[in-house]
């Protein structure tokens, strides 16, 4: 295996880490926090100082802890994740801040592909740990709620924001895919935009050509002989009339009205539009 | 150590070792260690694991953490057998696995391997035939079970001289570390997979209990 570059990391949790899950009065009375630093820590903090309040005759009741330390880091992830999705959402509603190039667009749609990836795996990881706790795959019911060791609802609770969270990022998903289609009409229209300007300069160099071969500018049509001024007779209203038809064959594939092929109203598309139906 | 997938890379020779290759045949993960552990070149066994001791105290707190090591441990363990207090509760704490401490432990309190070997496990997924995956269980068998192996995710800032990839691996145990690109730009967070484990057992004859949390090293080092 090619051995990548080691970095030392100081890890400083997200945000400061996760919210102390001790009830208040117990916060007050200790004035003291996990350490966060290391799972290792925060549950001998929690063991050390707290571990009273606990029915230290049940034998799951340390779990309390893991799971309660759990919880609140799937919390702070949902805080996270939540946050990402509002801002790819802002972002999609301001069209000043929307990258149209082809390249941005499919890095962009790549991104979310895998945010919704990665949602999936969350949300197996949660349906793990409901499993092996036990805890119905239900949504929560606050209400029912009555001892701050519960975790029945919270892990409910998280299981649902973070199906809502995928949901959320399942929607911007098909929206990228829409931003890229946009992304591709545009590049089809700046091409076309294109290959019609040089249209446009073929039309003006053809007659041209075409004139001075017709002509083989030899005398007494070629330059600086007496009838060299019939090249421009010829020319000029040559490109005037093809610019015009032209103009005509072009604005003309813009109107419905137009008999021209391009816009047919006997057309297939052009019937579907005009009534509002569907294209069958 | 031994590459042989007879479930040897687990524990050091001696009993417990004997039970995990007894066991392979119930629970085929046990037969090697995690593919990708290996291919990353993870280090195993490692020297630096922890354990941690906490007695409970007469006014109802435990107390300071008592650093074993397997052989103290291993003592720890045999007083514990002739003099328990049938109502006394004990945490250990493992960061980090080895295979002296799986030995030490594993065989004190006939643990089911696939206690340790769950924890270890980094792969997210995996269809190579002769790969293993990080699969869960029937919720039929959650319920017989002694312990459980909780997934979570840690989120934590990464320095500002790593923001331009995806390929962040911690260093000790090759679990991977999320990078998300957004806008073209990635972010400052990254997303850390974890896992916690957690087996406990009824003293006989009192209301005490034993319990074990199996914990990973916390990140120091990225690949």
């Amino acid at each position: 295996m090619n051995k990548s570059t080691t970095v030392p990391v100081s890890v400083h949790p997200f945000q400061s880490g996760y919210l102390d899950f001790i009830p208040h009065d117990r916060q007050l009375a200790t004035r003291a926090g996990p350490p966060r630093h290391s799972m290792l820590g925060d549950v001998c903090f929690y063991l050390q100082h707290h571990s009273s309040i606990l029915d230290l005759d049940s034998l799951d009741c340390t779990s309390v802890f893991l799971a309660r330390i759990i919880a609140s880091h799937y919390l702070k992830q949902a805080d996270y994740l939540r946050a990402l999705a509002s801002d790819i959402a802002w972002r999609l509603t301001r069209k000043d801040e929307v990258v149209f190039g082809t390249r941005a667009v499919e890095a962009q749609w790549s991104d979310v592909q895998s945010l919704e990836r990665r949602m999936s795996e969350y949300c197996e990881a949660l349906e793990a740990v409901l499993i092996q706790l036990r805890i119905p795959f239900e949504d929560p019911n606050t209400a029912t709620a009555q001892r701050w060791t519960d975790v029945t609802t919270d892990f409910q609770f998280l299981y649902m924001q973070f199906r809502s969270i995928r949901q959320r990022v399942v929607a911007l998903n098909s929206a990228m895919t829409g931003l890229a289609g946009m992304a591709g009409n545009r590049q089809s229209v700046k091409e076309a935009k294109s290959s019609k300007a040089l249209t446009f300069l073929g039309l003006i160099f053809i007659p041209l050509a075409y004139t001075a071969s017709l002509f083989s500018m030899a005398e007494p049509y070629g330059p600086g002989y007496e009838k060299f001024w019939l090249y421009f007779a010829i020319s000029f209203p040559l490109i005037a009339l093809l610019v015009g038809i032209f103009y005509m064959v072009d604005t003309g594939a813009d109107w419905h009205d137009w008999p021209w092929p391009a816009a047919n109203t006997n057309s297939h598309f052009t019937k579907a539009a005009k009534t509002g139906g569907a294209v069958v | 150590m031994s590459n042989e997938y007879d479930g040897s890379w687990l524990s050091v020779g001696g009993e417990y070792q004997d039970l995990i290759k007894g066991l392979c045949a119930s629970d085929p993960r046990l037969r090697q260690r995690d593919p990708k552990a290996r291919w990353q070149g993870i280090q195993w066994p490692r020297d630096d694991s922890r354990l941690l001791v906490l007695e409970l105290e007469p006014g109802g707190s435990f107390g300071s953490p008592m650093e074993q090591t397997p052989l103290s441990l291993r003592q720890y363990l045999e007083g514990q057998s002739v003099s328990a207090d049938p109502n006394g509760r004990t945490v250990y704490v493992l960061e980090g696995q080895s295979p002296e401490y799986i030995a030490v432990i594993g065989s004190h309190f006939k643990l089911h391997p696939s206690f340790f070997s769950e924890n270890d496990r980094t792969v997210v997924f995996s269809y190579d035939p002769r790969g293993e995956s990080d699969g869960m269980v029937l919720p039929s068998m959650a319920m017989t079970r002694e312990h459980i192996t909780l997934p979570f995710f840690e989120l934590f800032v990464l320095p500002e001289n790593i923001r331009n990839t995806y390929k962040l691996y911690c260093n000790k145990t090759g679990r991977h570390i999320g990078a998300t690109r957004m806008w073209r730009g990635f972010s400052e967070v990254g997303i850390l997979r974890r896992k916690c484990s957690f087996w406990r057992r009824q003293r006989e004859n009192g209301k005490g209990w034993d319990c074990t949390f199996v914990l990973r090293y916390p990140t120091t080092t990225l690949d």
